[in-house]
């Protein structure tokens, strides 16, 4: 399974489409509450903004990683992924508050789909890490 | 070591016909000797292979014996009798032959895998070389030619030093130059010893061997030797 | 035996297209396997749980209650709601033949909590006769409830400063009770005292929540314990017959409209379950019997260098076992990661009780999948297995040249 190939390997096409799904997915899928009735933002709104800001960052470092030549820089780039993604995991009750009950939708889909992307996006540069290491 | 086949027959049904089967060997005798290399020609489809498969402990006759010195092949248990052609039968199979998940080097040492043995890349290189596919050891069958896979599965027959070795046709789809070198290795190994039996049509394969054999309908005759 | 597992390391790398899909069925086998029976068990645990939360024998609420299932969307989905009538109802089932207990509850609906813009469900019981909620609390809580003090449910989060405000009136959170996997997770519960004051306090800034009942006297339900020796439904009845304007309920039967429920979703993912099953098998045992004839020489030629059947069939039982414990193992990751995180999503759209195992229950359920997608996979491939090895090596090989 493992593709020596210097330039794009299956895990680049995985990351990339993995990220750019985890930014799109904050902003226009799972994205947090709506306003509140009075037209105010609950918290857990900025903790979408703020996700979605970090899976931005994200998408460009995976972008980057397409695109780079270097194996040795890819790497980097997988290494800078781990941090940003657990990041990402945290933000959402954690380091930003989200709503009260369980059952609103920024707990009950912004949080966990926010998990597995964070869960996947480590798994993959991970994966594409061993990979590398492995043909160095 | 001597390989003995008594009166074998080997009867095939067939699918469809008035006959419903045929002998495509029948009564077979014939001793294959240490430091002798017999030779069977005959048409495709005279029973060459199947006398050749019976011999190698692949195929049950369907009537008489094989006897590997004093031990008869078809009574032995499956395991056994496997275990034993691995240690003493060489067999060089028709066609192409190669595993497709092994490099030529891992393909020469397959019948050492197989029973947990011990062997040094250095001496399967050196059957290898004695084939002239040397360069070749990384490569996976699905990149030789016929002519080098051919070699591979000689190298391969010969890797545990059988004392008995069976070739079906082992210069089919080789040039003149690597007939004459194939034959002139099996010759060389039945003068260190071996029991060497080729299956051919190479006309000129006669001139190496001690015995030579026609087949013909499934019936087995001595030729004379030239 | 090394060989069989050497080979087959090398058959599944040098195939990775076909090996990718074996890995790809099996997970498939290991995930929905998985995925199904964590939603049956915790369906189950839900139920259980909702019916030792509930603890009582009998339900009593008001007439127009009953009719609009107020209280059934309360306990089990968690929407807040509201419905008085007089003690005096209660004062009557005490004194009736049969009832050991009867304590009282109110429900009262924030307008809205705190930061968010949903409403909070109040639920305050009497700390001198309640044995529905007070047990519960001991179990995360051993401090007494006093007034003022509030005690939020698991799917509640805790305010950072402790403090929720009802109508005005702030209210000090001391504990989260355990999860129960039921609307009973979504309320804030605290004694009769506090919550009717925050009743009162409703009622002077405008909201009419009482009607006619004064808020001295208002109670919500009557939790009603049996005594022993007397038939449920007798006090039931009883109580349907001799109380007015109330409605009783068997906790029994409102526990079975659930068991109803939760059979059904049940049965259809055990029938899912099983189609998953039946067609993943049975593509897998095809894709095996293609292989076997794309393999037959393979095997004519391991004969051939020495190999005896029964090694043949282990290197192919090794490739099997190897290819679907990869395969298990990611199915079983993937479904974790599916439904452990999304708990809340998968109960709020099932709408039932939805209370995962504990910990050793998922391990063995982990385990279990594993062993049976390994075992399927495996399994599916022996058939073929048997078959490779008893074919006539010299005949294979003639077929071929």
């Amino acid at each position: 399974m493992e593709k020596k190939t210097s330039g794009i390997s299956v895990m680049d096409v995985v990351l990339l489409v993995l990220s750019l799904a985890f930014f799109l997915g904050v902003l226009f899928v799972f994205d947090p509450c709506g306003p509140k009735e009075d037209g105010g933002w609950m918290t857990c709104h900025w903790a979408g903004r703020a996700v979605s800001g970090v899976a931005g960052a994200v998408a460009v470092t995976a972008l980057i990683h397409f695109f780079a030549g270097d194996g040795r820089v890819k790497m980097g780039l997988d290494l800078a992924i781990l941090p940003m993604a657990l990041l990402a995991a945290l933000i959402p009750g954690r380091l930003i508050g989200l709503c009260m009950m369980a059952d609103m939708r920024c707990r009950s889909v912004m949080a966990p789909a926010v998990t597995v992307f964070s869960v996947l996006l480590i798994a993959a540069a991970v994966i594409d890490l061993l990979i590398r290491r492995k043909s160095l | 070591m001597e390989l003995r086949a008594e009166n074998v027959s080997r009867r095939f049904f067939r699918n469809s016909g008035q006959a419903n089967y045929f002998y495509a060997v029948k009564d077979a005798a014939l001793l294959l000797t240490s430091g002798s290399l017999t030779e069977i020609t005959g048409r495709s489809g005279s029973g060459k292979s199947t006398l050749l498969n019976i011999l190698a402990g692949l195929l049950e006759p369907t009537e008489g014996r094989v006897f590997l010195d004093r031990v008869d092949l078809y009574s032995m248990a499956d395991g056994p009798r496997s275990e034993l052609r691995s240690r003493c039968i060489g067999v060089v199979p028709q066609g192409q032959t190669g595993l497709h998940s092994l490099t030529v080097l891992e393909n020469v040492k397959l019948p050492c895998l197989l029973y947990g043995e011990k062997l040094s890349d250095a001496s399967a290189l050196e059957l290898l070389e004695k084939v002239g596919i040397a360069d070749l050891k990384d490569v996976y069958p699905n990149e030789l030619s016929g002519g080098e896979m051919r070699r591979l599965a000689i190298a391969r027959a010969l890797v545990k030093k059988p004392a008995i070795l069976l070739a079906d046709e082992p210069t089919g789809d080789l040039d003149d130059e690597n007939t004459q070198k194939i034959l002139r290795l099996l010759r060389q190994e039945a003068d260190e010893g071996t029991a060497v039996l080729l299956v051919t049509h190479e006309r000129e394969a006669a001139a190496y061997a001690d015995r030579l054999y026609r087949m013909d309908g499934g019936i087995l005759a001595e030729a004379s030797a030239q | 035996m090394r060989f069989a597992s050497t080979l087959a390391l090398k058959n599944i790398k040098r195939k990775p297209g076909r090996s990718v899909i074996m890995i790809l069925l099996a997970a498939f086998l290991a995930f929905s396997i998985f995925a199904g029976s964590l939603v049956v068990l915790s369906l189950r645990n839900g139920l259980a749980s909702y019916e030792a939360r509930l603890g009582a024998d009998v339900v009593v609420v008001p007439y127009e209650a009953q009719t609009k299932g107020a209280l059934e969307s309360i306990l089990l989905q968690g929407i807040p709601g509201y419905f008085y009538m007089d003690e005096s109802a209660m004062e009557k089932i005490r004194g009736m033949e049969g009832v050991e207990i009867a304590t009282p509850q109110f429900y009262l609906a924030s307008a809205k909590a705190g930061c968010c813009s949903v409403a909070l469900q109040l639920i305050g019981f009497d700390p001198e006769t309640d044995f529905t909620i007070q047990p519960w609390i001991q179990e995360s809580y051993s401090g007494t409830v006093g007034y003022g003090d509030v005690i939020v449910g698991n799917h509640v989060s805790l305010p950072l400063n402790h403090s929720l405000t009802f109508y005005n009136q702030e209210l000090r959170v001391v504990a989260q009770l355990d999860e129960t996997g039921t609307g009973l997770d979504n309320a804030v519960y605290a004694s009769m005292d506090t919550v009717r004051d925050v009743i009162k306090n409703a009622e002077s800034l405008g909201f009419r929540y009482l009607g006619k009942v004064s808020a001295d006297k208002a109670i919500s339900s009557v939790m009603v314990k049996v005594a022993d020796g007397y038939s449920t439904e007798a006090v039931m009845n009883d109580i349907n017959v001799h109380v007015r304007k109330v409605e009783a309920t068997q906790s029994k039967s409102m526990i079975s409209s659930i068991a109803a429920g939760l059979s059904n979703v049940s049965r259809i993912i055990t029938l899912l379950t099983v189609m998953i099953w039946i067609l993943a098998i049975v593509i897998l045992a095809v894709v095996f019997v293609l292989i076997a004839n794309e393999r037959k020489k393979e095997f004519a030629i391991l004969r051939i260098v020495g190999a005896s059947r029964q090694m043949l069939s282990r290197m192919l039982l090794t490739e099997s076992a190897l290819i679907s414990a990869v395969g298990s193992v990611l199915g079983v990751g993937l479904a974790a990661l599916v439904a452990f995180p999304f708990t809340d999503l998968i109960r709020t759209r099932l709408n039932l009780p939805y209370l995962l195992p504990d910990a050793g229950t998922v391990a063995a359920l982990v385990l279990g999948a594993l062993l049976a997608s390994v075992l399927a996979g495996s399994l599916s491939s022996a058939v073929s297995a048997r078959k490779l090895s008893r074919n006539d090596a010299g005949l294979v090989l003639r077929e071929g040249a």
